[in-house]
Order: C-alpha cells, then structure tokens, then sequence
C-alpha cells in the first residue's frame, strides 16, 4: 500500500479553497489516488460539487444527534465522482459558539476511528477556512493533520496580504515544540489581472516559496459548479481543466519548505509597490 | 413568509454589514463611510475583522487595533481587560473626511479566539459611551460574517445594529453563505431581538447573468437588493493608493454608485425578517434557470 499522504489547503476567503480542492481532488482521483476530501469549516460545503449534493449529516450535527461512537460517525462519510471519499466537520450551530474547536473534535475523531484506512484512503485533502487563523482553525497545523499546506492566492492585493499572513502562521506554529509544517507552493487562483503571473512569482520568491500552479479564470467554473460538478470533470477538454491536472502532478511529488514570511504590516508596502512595478493600475 | 417592518432611526444610528469572506464588506463599508460623511453625517466605522484592514482606505493603511494596544498577552488567559481613557488616543483615529474609525483586531495569527477581539471593541465603545463622546450620528460595523460563531454575532445579538446589510454576488457559493446569514438572522430575531436584514449589497464579480441572479435571490428571500456595484479597476486602484474611488477618483461612475448606495441606505425605513432558502440545492436551481445558455 502507498504512504498516505496529507495535505490541506488554506488561502483567503472568497479566493476559491473549495474550488481548488475539489478539481484537485477530482484531477487526483482520475490519476489513481484514493482521495478523501475534508471540509473543514462550518460552511459545510467544501465537497458540495464533488458529490453533487450537501455531504449531511456533518460530524458535528452526528455527535450532536447520535453521539460520537464510531458507527454514527462512519456514516458521515459519503462516496463522491470517482470514488472520492467525502467528510464536513461542520460547525456549531450559526451564531453559536466557537468554530474552530468543533472543527477539532471532529478531525480528531475521524482519525481515532481510522475511517480513511477503512476505505484504503491514500491521499486526504483538507480544506480549511484559514482568513481568521484564529486559534480553532489553526488546530489542523497544529495537531499534524495539516503538515504540507498549499495556500491558494491571486494577484488581488488582499489575496496577497493573506498569503503572507498565513505563512506567518505557519512560522509561528514552527516555533512550537514538536510541530512541523511546511509549505507545499502557492496556487495561483487568477482573478485577471494585468501581469498577475508576474506578480504572484515574485511576491512568492520574496516568501521563499515556489509558485505551483497559475490557474485561468473561465466562465467555465461557474457554469460546472451550477451543474453541481467540477470543471474537471464537467469540461475534462478545457483548457482550465488541464491546469488543475498539471496542477495534481505537481502536488503528487511531496514537496514544501520552510517560508520567510515579512512581518503583517510591512507586507502591504512591498506589494504595493510590486502592483506599481507591474502596473496593475493604468 | 418574509415581513417588512417600518423602523424609525434612532440617534445615532447603527448599521452592521455582513458577508461571505472575500466578497468586499470592507470595501463596501469604506465607500458608505466616506459617501454618508459627505451627506453631512458624523460617521464611525468599526472594523470587527482579524484581518484588521476594514479601515485601511479611510486612514491611508492599517492601523493599530484595540487588541492590540490592550496589551492582552494572551488572549486564552481570559484575565480581565483594565481599560483607562488613554487608551482612546492609540486606537480612535479620524480617517478621510473626519470618519472616526477603529479595528478591533483579533490574537497573533494561530492563536487565541478571533471573536474575542469584537467582544472586546464593542466593550470598549459602550465604557467610554465613544458614539456620545465624538457626536456620532451613524455607525458601521463591518462584521467577519463568513464563521458566524458567537463572536462574530454580537452586534446582531447584543442590539448594537438594528438594520444589516449583507454584501453578497451572483456566485453560488456566496449565495449558499449570504442564505445561510439569514438563516442565523432568523434565528436571532426568533430570541426575541428586534432587527432585520435591509438590504443585499451586489458586489459583481462577473458572472454571466448576475444582476438577474441577484434580483432573482433577493425576490426569493424577501430582501430588496439595495444596489448593483459594477466590478472595477478602478476600486483596486484606489486600494493601492490606500483610499476610497470617492477620494481619489471623485468623477468617476464607481464613486457615483456608492454615492447612490449610500443615499438609498440613508434613506431606508424598511427592515426585513427574511424567508431563507430550504438549502443550497433550491439556490442551485434558481441560479442555474439564468446560467443556462
């Protein structure tokens, strides 16, 4: 049996987690890995379009409803497009409690009950709501579920404050005893700006951390996701589609580094004067 | 079924914006800002994010936040927070045309809770009665909306904003996420709280047929849609330059929409109890009738 792997994927809100990770696990799936994907935030919607439906019942409302022994838990676990194995930790009732703690309870309970080797698992993907990077939601890096991050970005100003700032975080998880976290390589999830290529590659030689994919933004996505599906798998032909199978051939060699991330507040500076150099604005 | 309540505005009066992560709360929340002050409102804008950048465009970059100048050391010791009047001066700060502004920031990146640190501004706002201090007339919360947990929920929760907005697109997901803050709206006001959703806030992000989809949403869940906001360069351009399109391109047509937005947001006096969507598969359908070529 191969060595399973884990990786998760973290990145700012709204710059497309969930859509990187289920093409990436479809592109995976179709290469011969035994994909599990994990949503990891109360969103529960990470693996929507993998398995053309909400994964219900997450493994917070389970625990809540039937307990957290090992059949109710079992039954989260649903069979998605290719045979990908899907999970939602889910979250605390909306407006009540916190997060991130859930989100613990519920990888912790996934891994006590070993639910990845029963399905012959080889490759899980996390992905995790990482725009707070609050304590809760850092857990996965801390407690080893999260050892090879890929951080998904653009060339949007924010999207690239929040790179750094996760890499900050990783940094700090670093300097924890026993931890160890390393970064796989930045996605660049385009939003079509000028240069953007240029400019995602050199904020991220700046960080130390190599840049692994560029995809192109495409109509395309949009029209699969209302579908229900991914564009990998709606649109294989696409052009779109055959970044995220490069972008799977990439992340199938392990990989990462240590990044150098800037200190948050002088990160704004240097891109701002990156999006001078490449003349994002006319 | 959803319901249109009448509300008349207090003094001052409070708003609180919400959204999907990513979809441009900040963004929105600056330009309503900077346009209400220019109708002659004494405006503040309280950044609830850890992000801490909510106020960035109106102060020319990221300011120091409450947490901050706290000097909490360690924001899971839960030890009491001492608050002197000192304080006021390292974390109030008056942005582009005299808008108060201040960040209530979250821990270290990876550690501690990040509702803590809305608790903890809104704490603050009350003990030292800032709105009354600074003659406020309006206020903004710009609210992390995404997590919904129980910090995040306090302006809703503690009656601090009568009337929310959310910033929301023609995106399935977001319109999974904008449908699932009603759905935590509807909850609250079941507890009894008096409030309710104005508006939705389009903030386009170019998907095919987005107007339509968003109308078509908010017709659905009994929210009108307040404004369409065209995606432009020209937002990202103001962005590097740390201010608002109102302050450095004051004559172009995307500082005219949030003059709009903010004129129809002064003059609301209707809130909404809304009729959420069952779940994200009735969104899919709805949105798919107008994706459909």
């Amino acid at each position: 049996m191969k060595e399973m792997r884990q990786i998760s994927i973290y990145g700012k809100g709204g710059v497309g987690k969930s859509t990187v990770a289920s093409n990436l696990s479809v592109a995976l799936a179709e290469k011969g890995r035994k994909v599990m994907q994990v949503g990891c935030s109360p969103k529960s919607d990470s693996t929507y379009f993998v398995l053309g439906k909400m994964c219900a019942p997450t493994i917070l409302n389970q625990i809540s409803m039937k307990g957290n022994r090992e059949e109710p838990i079992s039954e989260c676990v649903k069979t998605g497009y290719k045979g990908i194995m899907c999970a939602e930790t889910g979250g605390p009732e909306p407006a009540q409690g916190c997060a991130g703690r859930g989100v613990l309870l519920a990888l912790n309970l996934l891994r006590k009950y070993k639910l990845y080797d029963k399905h012959g698992v080889d490759f899980m993907v996390y992905d995790v709501i990482a725009d707070v990077v609050c304590g809760g939601f850092a857990q996965p890096m801390r407690k080893g579920y999260a050892s090879e991050v890929y951080i998904v970005t653009s060339g949007e100003l924010m999207s690239l404050y929040s790179m750094n700032n996760i890499c900050y975080a990783v940094k700090i998880m670093n300097e924890l005893k026993g931890v160890e976290v390393k970064v796989g390589g930045f996605i660049d999830n385009m939003r079509g700006i000028p240069n953007e290529k240029k400019l995602v590659d050199e904020f991220s030689k700046l960080l130390g951390v190599p840049v692994i994919a560029h995809i192109p933004r495409s109509d395309l996505i949009p029209e699969a996701e209302t579908s229900k599906s991914t564009v990998v798998e709606h649109f294989p032909d696409s052009d779109v589609a055959s970044e995220f199978n490069m972008l799977a051939d990439m992340v199938m060699e392990p990989r990462g580094v240590f990044p150098k991330p800037m200190d948050p507040k002088e990160s704004i500076g240097v891109i701002l004067g990156l999006l001078r150099k490449y003349q994002v604005f006319a | 079924m959803a319901e249109k309540i009448e509300i008349t505005h207090e003094i001052p009066r409070n708003i609180a914006i919400y959204g999907k992560a990513g979809i441009g709360k900040s963004i929105t929340s600056a330009h309503m800002s900077v346009a209400l002050s220019k109708l002659g409102e004494k405006v503040i804008q309280v950044g609830c994010d850890p992000k801490r950048d909510s106020v960035a465009l109106l102060c020319g970059g990221i300011m120091p936040t409450i947490l901050e100048q706290l000097k909490m050391v360690d924001a899971e010791t839960d030890e009491p927070v001492e608050m002197t009047e000192e304080i006021l001066d390292k974390v109030m700060f008056r942005g582009y045309n005299d808008v108060l502004c201040c960040e209530s920031g979250g821990p270290r990146p990876g550690i501690g809770c990040a509702g803590r640190g809305v608790l903890v501004a809104i704490q603050l706002l009350e003990e030292f009665n800032i709105l009354k201090r600074y003659g406020i007339t309006f206020g903004i919360y710009d609210v992390l909306g995404d997590i919904v947990c129980g910090g995040f929920s306090q302006p809703m929760r503690g009656g601090h904003a009568k009337e929310i907005y959310i910033v929301t697109c023609g995106e399935p997901l977001t319109l999974h996420i904008t449908n699932e803050i009603l759905k935590a709206v509807d909850r609250i006001i079941g507890e009894g709280i008096e409030f309710g959703v104005a508006g939705l806030i389009d903030n386009q992000r170019n998907v095919p047929h987005e107007r339509e989809i968003v109308e078509e949403f908010g017709r659905r869940v009994g929210v009108p849609v307040m404004e369409h906001i065209p995606r432009s360069l020209k937002v990202q351009e103001a962005e590097a330059m740390g201010k608002t399109v109102l302050e450095a391109f004051p004559d172009s047509d995307q500082a005219e929409v949030y003059r709009g937005l903010a004129k129809k947001v002064l003059e609301n006096k209707h809130i909404y109890t809304p009729s959420p969507f069952s779940g994200i598969d009735e969104i899919m359908e709805t949105v798919k009738m107008y994706i459909k070529k």
